[in-house]
């Protein structure tokens, strides 16, 4: 008789309701040992009547009879989980679906021989079934459970009537597995027929087996066990929750900045691109360099550093997290690309990657220490399953052009150790570093980038007219020369990687006046509008955002006095520069949050133009000497009439009404016309010159030979109708051939000459 | 009056034909036959069916065996006993239908001792955590020899005696 052991045991423990280890499984011997012999014999003892002698013994024939064979098998799991199970074995039966298995692995896994005959010492022939497996394994083989060394492989078990043998299957995992591959074999038994012999009886293959009476055997009754190589889960991205390194709390933008708040946030205004997050959203601070703040993009899985100039180093922090719930994973860490494969050149013994462009990237620990290295030189880090484990990304020596910076981007990958072929990112998080880089100075002649080495627009200076008006908004023109006006647009040029304001220090100039005094007038920044930009309390401008790898153009502008002396358009910044040169001011940009300054490198000059004229005015009196009160008079320079032998004074002033001094100034008395000289009609009496407004030492020198030759007094003998008498004023000191005026000689800005004759009608 | 019987070995010592009281010879003869018992539908009737001398039996066949007693002398013989063990590998079903079975006694200690059903016996259990001596009947599968007494076979006479067992 046979009943299916395996029904009956899950029979048992449903009625047992809990939650029991199966019982392992038994046999059910379908009877009494084939080849069995059943014999038997009756026996009597009668009393004979004949004789009268008792207790005779009578026995019977012996009857035989032999048992036959019945013939019936089964390999089951040794857990007693139903089998008829394909490749696709239920993830519900934890023994034999083994996920998170590694490349190169031996799987490992129990099952039982019954013999469901009544046949002593039945052969099972075992053979590895894999069908349906994704991936041929090296080799599948089968050994007693009680061989714990694999030493001897059997590839059939001999039973008792009625026993069982236990066995394990062993799959080995080709050293080159991948993530995701599947690998399933199960033990197929055939008990081969015996045909020679007293005991007779067919083959029986497992899959004539009959789970439960009625049912037939689902997929040849088989019993696979199903590995899959594990698969990297992990994540590598920002750290949320660095443990150094101080929330940022950028400066709250108002619009655009206050005047004594003008620190703006990179991204101001606020960045709508999820690509470019700025400092305003979440972020730290560098835990080795606080001033770089870095902003988080946890969705786009990036960061974005924003170090200020002069920053050589980044410190990111990361975060790893393993999602496989089972397994440990000790993961490489270097830089990648979009292949997924490391680059770089790595220094074995320091765990440092330098990349192509000069950049070094070294991992460290979330505290900075240095993390262990694998047996190639790849620092490694260990995450528990289901866990996470903090690390640091150090950026070292990156590129920064100082014409036009650009950012530096670093992909970090993560490779798992759980699995076997070379390194390759699983994971990856982007590390970017926006450096700064400012230029400034004039508008070029051509093209569009600053200019440090021009003194103004056009490389030239600006010249202003002091006589004319100031210009009046919008003051951005620089072309015009011609009012009291001076521009020089200036180009503010971010390099940069992120957006920035700018202050502009404020220069003051002295001018010099004409009448010797002085004005202090302080420099404007203006913006293309011609409006002034707003100022802090130091009295320095400040731009709005500039964004990065943008310019600005700005206006520096200042009104000249009406009443400044003119220069001579040289350059006050050489070693001796001259009493009256131009004018030049100090341009500087500061950036107010990398901090980066730049200076107008030749600093730009203004020209103030000579204006004005030179005076000269004729007085005449007759009989009076020519005093300040008879000049103020409205008959002063009317036509006199005279007398003979009255005296007629004369009294020629000239003035200095330009900005500039004057040179090679010689006064007359004659008359380039040729109009009547009065020396023909008078007597020469006396000739004098009265200086106003010259320096010590200043003296008028005369001359009666039309200039041939000079001197401090005029003799009456000498005078001559034909030449007059004229005079100039010495006031550089030196004296020309027969004291003739030299280059040197110049009548100062406001000064006069007045050169008294008398003279006596004839 | 009964003899006392005497041993066997005195009986085979003075009665060197021994064998000639076995199957077929001597006064009392004994034939013994097994039959395997088949369940046959006839008419869509489920059918008994009694096959003398089966070569081979399955496990869980049923087998009847009958013995054949024939008293050859020529005057009764009184309170014959005769017995048959139930043999290795099978179990005691029931007494073969239709047979004498006046005065069955049975045996579960392999022969020693007999009593009429039922039989009783004495097993140990535990209760409350004590052993307790517990008497309890005896099963017909656990008999492993039967003896008939035939009261009277008179001469010339043959009585058939039999039961059932099963295959193990």
């Amino acid at each position: 008789m046979k009943v299916n052991p395996k029904f009956l045991i899950m029979m048992s423990a449903l009625a047992a309701g809990t939650a029991l280890a199966a019982p392992a499984p038994t046999a059910t011997s379908a009877g009494t040992t084939a080849g069995t012999v059943i014999t038997n014999t009756a026996t009597a003892t009668f009393t004979d009547p004949s004789t009268g002698n008792a207790a005779t013994p009578v026995t019977s024939n012996t009857v035989n009879t032999t048992v036959t064979p019945i013939t019936g098998f089964d390999i089951v799991y040794s857990d007693s989980s139903a089998d008829g199970t394909t490749a696709a074995v239920p993830a519900t039966y934890t023994e034999y679906n083994r996920p998170n298995t590694l490349a190169g692995a031996t799987v490992v896994t129990a099952y039982t021989v019954v013999n469901n005959s009544n046949i002593d010492n039945y052969v099972v022939n075992i053979v590895a079934d894999t069908t349906g497996t994704g991936t041929a394994p090296t080799s599948v083989k089968y050994y007693l459970k009680t061989d714990t060394t694999f030493a001897n492989e059997i590839f059939s078990v001999t039973l008792a009537n009625g026993g069982t043998k236990e066995i394990v299957q062993v799959i080995t995992i080709p050293t080159v597995a991948t993530a995701g591959q599947t690998y399933a074999a199960s033990p197929k038994g055939t008990a081969p027929a015996v045909t020679t012999g007293t005991v007779q009886f067919p083959v029986y293959n497992e899959s004539s087996n009959v789970n439960t009476p009625v049912t037939p055997a689902a997929n040849g009754d088989l019993q696979f066990t199903l590995a899959t190589i594990f698969i990297p889960a992990l994540t590598n991205t920002p750290n949320p929750n660095p443990a150094t390194g101080n929330t940022v709390t950028p400066p709250t933008p108002t619009t655009p900045g206050t005047p004594d708040n003008p620190v703006s946030p990179p991204g101001t205004p606020v960045s709508t691109d999820p690509t470019k997050p700025d400092p305003s959203t979440s972020g730290y601070s560098d835990p080795t360099t606080p001033s770089t703040a870095i902003a988080q993009n946890i969705a786009g899985n990036n960061q974005i550093a924003y170090p200020i100039s002069g920053t050589t180093t980044v410190t990111f922090s990361n975060v790893v997290k393993n999602n496989n719930s089972t397994l440990s994973d000790t993961v490489r860490l270097f830089p990648t690309d979009a292949t997924n494969n490391p680059i770089g050149t790595l220094n074995t013994t320091t765990g440092v990657f330098t990349l192509t462009d000069g950049t070094t990237v070294r991992f460290l620990s979330s505290t900075g220490t240095a993390l262990p290295l694998d047996a190639n030189g790849y620092p490694v880090l260990t995450v528990p399953s289901g866990g996470s484990t903090p690390y640091r990304t150090l950026v070292s020596t990156f590129p920064i052009s100082a014409i036009d910076p650009v950012p530096t981007t670093i992909l970090v990958g993560v490779s798992s150790g759980n699995k076997a072929g070379a390194v390759k990112a699983d994971a990856t998080t982007t590390d970017k570093i926006v450096p700064p880089g400012l230029q400034f100075g004039d508008v070029p002649n051509t093209g569009t980038n600053p200019d440090g080495s021009l003194t103004g627009p056009g490389g030239n200076a600006q010249t202003a007219d002091p006589s004319a008006t100031a210009s009046t908004a919008p003051v951005t023109d620089a072309g015009i020369n011609t009012d009291r006006t001076v521009v020089f647009p200036m180009i503010i040029s971010n390099t940069g990687e992120y957006n920035d304001t700018y202050t502009l220090q404020s220069d003051t100039i002295t001018f010099r006046n004409k009448d010797g005094t002085t004005t202090a007038v302080k420099v404007k920044y203006v913006d293309a509008t011609g409006t002034p930009l707003p100022t802090n309390t130091a009295g320095d401008y400040f731009t709005p955002v500039v964004q990065d790898n943008t310019k600005l153009t700005v206006y520096a502008v200042l009104d000249v006095p009406a009443t400044a002396a003119a220069t001579d358009g040289t350059s006050p910044d050489v070693t001796t520069p001259s009493a009256t040169a131009d004018y030049t001011f100090v341009q500087k940009a500061t950036a107010n949050y990398s901090g980066a300054v730049v200076t107008d490198s030749v600093k730009d000059q203004i020209t103030i133009k000579a204006v004005g004229s030179l005076a000269v005015d004729k007085y005449s009196r007759i009989n009076a000497a020519i005093d300040a009160t008879f000049i103020g008079t409205a008959a002063a320079k009317n036509p006199k009439t005279a007398n003979p032998k009255d005296t007629l004074n004369f009294a020629i002033v000239a003035k200095n009404n330009y900005n500039a001094p004057v040179k090679n100034f010689v006064l007359k008395d004659s008359n380039s016309l040729g109009t009547t000289n009065v020396y023909t009609y008078s007597d020469f009496q006396s000739a004098s010159a009265t200086l106003t407004g010259f320096g010590v030492g200043a003296a008028a020198y005369f001359s009666t030979d039309g200039g041939t030759t000079w001197a401090t007094s005029v003799t009456a003998a000498s005078v001559t109708a034909a030449n007059g008498v004229w005079v100039y004023v010495n006031t550089d000191g030196t004296l020309g051939t027969n004291n003739a005026p030299t280059a040197g000689d110049v009548v100062p800005t406001g000064a006069s000459v007045q050169l008294d004759i008398s003279v006596k009608v004839k | 009056m009964k003899r006392h019987a005497p041993t066997l070995l005195v009986t085979l010592l003075l009665c060197g034909a021994v064998s000639a009281f076995a199957q077929g010879g001597g006064p009392v003869s004994l034939k013994l036959s097994m039959l395997a018992v088949k369940t046959i539908k006839i008419d869509g009737k489920p059918t008994e069916q009694l096959l003398p001398n089966p070569g081979s039996v399955n496990p869980g066949d049923v087998i009847s065996q009958v013995i054949s007693v024939k008293n050859a002398t020529a005057k009764a013989i009184r309170d014959l006993p005769v017995q048959l063990p139930v043999p290795k590998n099978t179990v005691y079903l029931a007494p073969e239908k239709g047979l004498d079975g006046t005065r069955t006694m049975y045996s579960i200690d392999g022969g020693k001792t007999f009593a009429a059903a039922p039989l009783k016996k004495t097993i140990t259990v535990t209760e409350n955590g004590k052993s307790v001596q517990k008497e309890v009947e005896v099963r017909p599968s656990e008999y492993n020899a039967v003896r008939w007494t035939v009261a009277e076979l008179g001469p010339g006479q043959t009585l058939e005696l039999g039961y059932r067992i099963q295959v193990k």
